[in-house]
């Protein structure tokens, strides 16, 4: 082998060879058999370089991911954020002694809970309101969210953003306005909202006293959802 | 939907060896896109693993294009980056001999096979990783930028703080050097780990 060969080697795989010198080089490499060999070994430590480089792309994207399935996505937080809701709701009622007086007001009570809604990315311009929007909705200020998640879905019939106008809709007791909302979301049968629809058009209908209804949109609830473990409990709760 | 970046701005972003310019991209892609690709593949018998999994990967190979330069001109980022996940999707379907007639939403960008990323398991990464950490950083970000981000001298001299690009090229050259010597020392192992992959 001679000391530049590596050089070569590396101007063969990029192609960077004239044809005569390519010409040349193949002829080398059916009879030298070092040359032949080195050039192998120079494949696979290349390959390794491209699986080293793949690795850290990877890595990058995995990471941003992960944040953002925190973020906007987090089944498990709406899990501990409905629990978090749900004592803080019964504090709530408790001590201001705001104590629902049918039973169908009482399991709305206990049922009804929203979950963080990432209606907008806050590293872009856009949506300052709808940010906004977003905080008033966590913290269940819903007399605030409507009128920011309105004039939002105007703009852009975007099925989160309705999705959140419900519920808020439903939280001050709106309840037909929040119903047509859930429909919509129901009809279009958009894979990420459909049970979420589902689900509180379920307490729409509850907090209408219209069980029968309510059991049969709790039905619908599939068992690989999200809201089907609440579905069932609130379901052995009906009369 | 307002505030769309242009696709300058992404592909800037992405091929920028700067972490956090990288990142703002990603973050860019992931919530405009994110909904759009797993709504894809849960309507195309997928679940939403399935979905997460597909995005993932079509961004890496996005990724990748863009630091390449291999990233055809003329064409939307976004839209490319749909196109490449249904692809991903159709190969996976394939692999898993699960027919379906694709629901599109979007007109498809023809494009040649997205490419096979590897998929890793955690043996090889961490003789990667290894391999690697033997060879220093310098000489691993060298190698990097000349290999697989096909950066010119001019660039990785300026990138690495270099006096000239002889001293970049010579770099380079002994970087390599040195990372074959490392793999010839362990050759048949690492041809066993990265052979038998699953």
């Amino acid at each position: 082998m001679k000391q530049d060969d590596q050089a070569k080697i590396d101007e063969y795989l990029f192609g960077q060879l004239s044809p005569e010198e390519r010409s040349a080089f193949e002829r080398r490499l059916a009879t030298d058999s070092d040359l032949a060999d080195a050039l192998m070994l120079q494949k696979e430590t290349l390959a390794l370089v491209e699986l080293e480089g793949d690795e850290r792309l990877r890595a990058k994207v995995r990471k941003v991911h992960l944040e953002q399935k925190k973020q906007g996505r987090p089944w498990v937080w709406y899990l501990l954020g409905a629990l978090l809701f749900l004592l803080f709701a019964w504090g709530i009622y408790h001590f201001f002694g705001q104590t629902p007086t049918t039973n169908s007001e009482k399991l709305f009570a206990q049922h009804f809970q929203t979950y963080p809604l990432h209606l907008a990315e806050r590293n872009t311009d856009e949506a300052t309101d709808l940010l906004k929007a977003a905080d008033y909705f966590q913290q269940n200020d819903f007399a605030s969210a409507i009128p920011v998640l309105e004039q939002s879905l105007a703009r852009d019939a975007n099925p989160k953003t309705r999705l959140a106008l419900g519920i808020s809709l439903l939280g001050v007791q709106k309840i037909e306005e929040a119903q047509s909302h859930f429909r919509q979301l129901i009809e279009s049968k958009d894979v990420l909202f459909y049970t979420s629809a589902l689900w509180y058009n379920a307490l729409a209908q509850l907090q209408q006293g219209d069980i029968n209804a309510c059991k049969n949109s709790l039905t619908k609830i599939a068992a690989d959802t999200p809201f089907y473990a609440k579905a069932r409990t609130l379901l052995a709760d009906l009369p | 939907m307002k505030n769309r970046k242009p696709d300058e701005w992404i592909v800037e972003r992405l091929k920028s060896t700067d972490d956090q310019a990288n990142t703002v991209a990603l973050r860019y892609l992931y919530t405009r896109m994110y909904d759009q690709i797993n709504r894809f593949v849960l309507q195309n018998k997928g679940n939403r693993e399935d979905g997460e999994d597909i995005f993932q990967e079509g961004l890496v190979v996005l990724f990748k294009l863009i630091k390449q330069n291999k990233f055809p001109e003329g064409y939307n980022v976004e839209a490319y980056l749909h196109s490449i996940c249904r692809n991903l999707w159709l190969k996976r379907l394939h692999k898993y001999r699960r027919e379906v007639e694709l629901k599109a939403e979007r007109t498809e960008i023809p494009m040649e096979d997205p490419g096979i990323l590897h998929f890793l398991n955690a043996d090889q990464r961490q003789a990667i990783d290894a391999l690697f950490q033997q060879l220093g950083p310098d000489c691993r970000q060298v190698l990097h930028f000349f290999y697989y981000e096909k950066r010119s001298m001019k660039e990785i001299r300026e990138l690495m703080g270099y006096g000239s690009d002889q001293v970049a090229k010579n770099k380079k050259s002994n970087c390599m050097k040195r990372l074959i010597a490392l793999v010839n020392q362990s050759r048949e192992d690492y041809k066993k780990l990265f052979t038998n992959e699953g």
